[in-house]
């Protein structure tokens, strides 16, 4: 009994190893699973799944990577703001340097 | 021999082979009794995705777990739950014909089937000659009486067996026993695969009517699945169909095998979970059961982990919804609603999901839901 295997499939992109589909479904790739198995046959007939990140995705990934690594790098050096503070010891210039840098690169 | 003659003396340890035969044989089906039945949800009380679904026209689990429904055709289905059942049963299945189509192509199919995975059925020994007959037993009603079909179709083999059936008072629930051989001549793979449906047609165009219905084990041909007379449940938006207490056996009919809510749900949700509670539906407002993680606050961009209730049949399809507005591939971050959520590709044990270029720059708890299909 041949079933409706493919029309159901309206948009596919690349997730990690998988798929999303129809822009909701994560679709593992998984042979025994229903829908990957659909997917798999949508791509013999000739569709070509679109890439997993636009060019805007991309780039919001990789600010929000250096965000995240930014940010983590100003609260591990907290500390040599709060000794400035509380004991007049001065932070050292590439503290300095380097935290500054990590405030310019967030957005 | 009557039941309570089967009792012994509490001293006595030893029986004979006799004695033994004696009790199995004493028309006592407890005897039998244990998980006998290859069919999940027969009692249609489990409907984890929505107690009813509308405007079915495709292939689609939409509404009761583990039972899929098929319509190919320009009519339209509501399949919902119902508390219209036979005696001993709290609910059933409920086919309403909402848009008609009194004249079907030759390719329209409206079906209502469960597949089994195959290595739940080897012990039916299909394709030696101790091949073991299955009964299919089932309360039906409908407001159109006349004949319908019930069959098996193993995928592996690419066969099939059918047999027509009766409602012969309209409105009035009847309970039909129906067996069919085992086929010698078949294949079921010993894999997470579907091994064989149990499918139940409502309506087919002439393209499954124009040979002689197979009621013996057959190479599957579309010819040969419906009777001439297949009664057409998309004739009229007046006509409904209900289905309750489903049972496939080994051998020959025996009274239904009730299982526990509990037991039923952990079965189905070998094929379809969810974050949500029982009673909650994908999309809803229910922020109570939702998956939280808290985010440390420097662009976080895990959301969280969820372990199924149970090992999934495979890595299942997952939709990610918002806890609260219900929109899809959404989270919630504290107050804020955030897209872009993502499932890591996923196991059959479990998920991760992540945001895809948005982050969490505070300390505060994100949160999903998700479902999760495994379904064959």
């Amino acid at each position: 009994m041949i079933e409706n295997q493919t029309a159901w499939i309206t948009s596919c992109k690349l997730q990690n190893s998988g798929w999303l589909v129809n822009g909701t479904m994560g679709v593992p790739n998984d042979p025994a699973n229903r829908d990957c198995q659909d997917v798999l046959q949508w791509i013999a007939e000739g569709n070509t799944p679109a890439p997993q990140y636009t060019d805007a995705e991309i780039a919001a990934n990789t600010q929000a990577e250096l965000n995240a690594t930014s940010q983590a790098y100003l609260a591990s050096t907290d500390w040599y703001i709060t000794r400035h503070a509380e004991t007049g010891v001065a932070v050292p210039d590439d503290v300095t340097t380097a935290r500054a840098a990590a405030r310019a690169a967030i957005v | 021999m009557t039941k309570s003659a089967t009792r012994v003396a509490a001293d006595k340890v030893t029986f004979t082979q006799t004695e033994v035969t004696s009790a199995i044989t004493a028309g006592d089906t407890a005897a039998r009794a244990g998980r006998k039945n290859l069919i999940l949800n027969g009692d249609y009380t489990v409907w984890q995705r929505s107690e009813s679904a509308t405007a079915l026209t495709t292939d689609i689990y939409s509404s009761v777990d583990r039972w899929k429904t098929r319509v190919n055709d320009t009519s339209e289905f509501t399949v919902s739950k119902s508390s219209e059942s036979p005696s001993g049963f709290a609910s059933s299945c409920k086919w309403d014909c909402t848009t008609a189509n009194a004249s079907p192509s030759s390719g329209v199919s409206i079906i209502h089937q469960q597949a089994m995975e195959g290595q739940n059925l080897q012990h039916l020994q299909y394709g030696l000659a101790t091949a073991k007959s299955v009964t299919a037993s089932f309360w039906v009603r409908g407001t159109v009486t006349g004949v319908y079909t019930v069959g098996l179709y193993s995928p592996d083999g690419n066969r099939h067996i059918e047999s027509s059936y009766t409602i012969g008072s309209a409105n009035t629930w009847e309970h039909k026993t129906i067996t069919f051989a085992g086929d010698t001549g078949g294949t079921l793979n010993n894999d997470t695969g579907e091994g064989m449906r149990l499918w139940f047609w409502l309506g087919g165009g002439s393209g499954f009517s124009s040979g002689t219905q197979a009621t013996s084990w057959a190479a599957y041909s579309q010819a040969n699945v419906l009777a001439d007379s297949q009664v057409n449940l998309a004739s009229s938006t007046s006509n409904d169909w209900y289905i309750a207490g489903v049972q496939l056996e080994v051998g020959s009919g025996t009274d239904f095998e009730h299982r526990s809510f509990g037991e039923e749900l952990a079965l189905c949700q070998r094929y379809y979970c969810s974050s949500y509670k029982v009673g909650q539906y994908a999309g809803g407002n229910h922020a109570d059961t939702c998956i939280r993680e808290v985010s440390n606050g420097y662009n976080y961009q895990n959301i969280g982990n969820f372990n199924f209730p149970v090992q999934m049949r495979t890595a299942p399809t997952v939709i990610i919804y918002n806890p609260i507005t219900g929109t899809v591939n959404s989270f919630i971050g504290d107050s804020s609603n955030y897209s872009n959520a993502v499932s890591h590709p996923s196991t059959n044990t479990g998920c991760n999901f992540y945001t895809n270029g948005v982050a969490v720059s505070q300390t505060v708890f994100i949160s999903i839901h998700a479902t999760f299909n495994a379904e064959l």
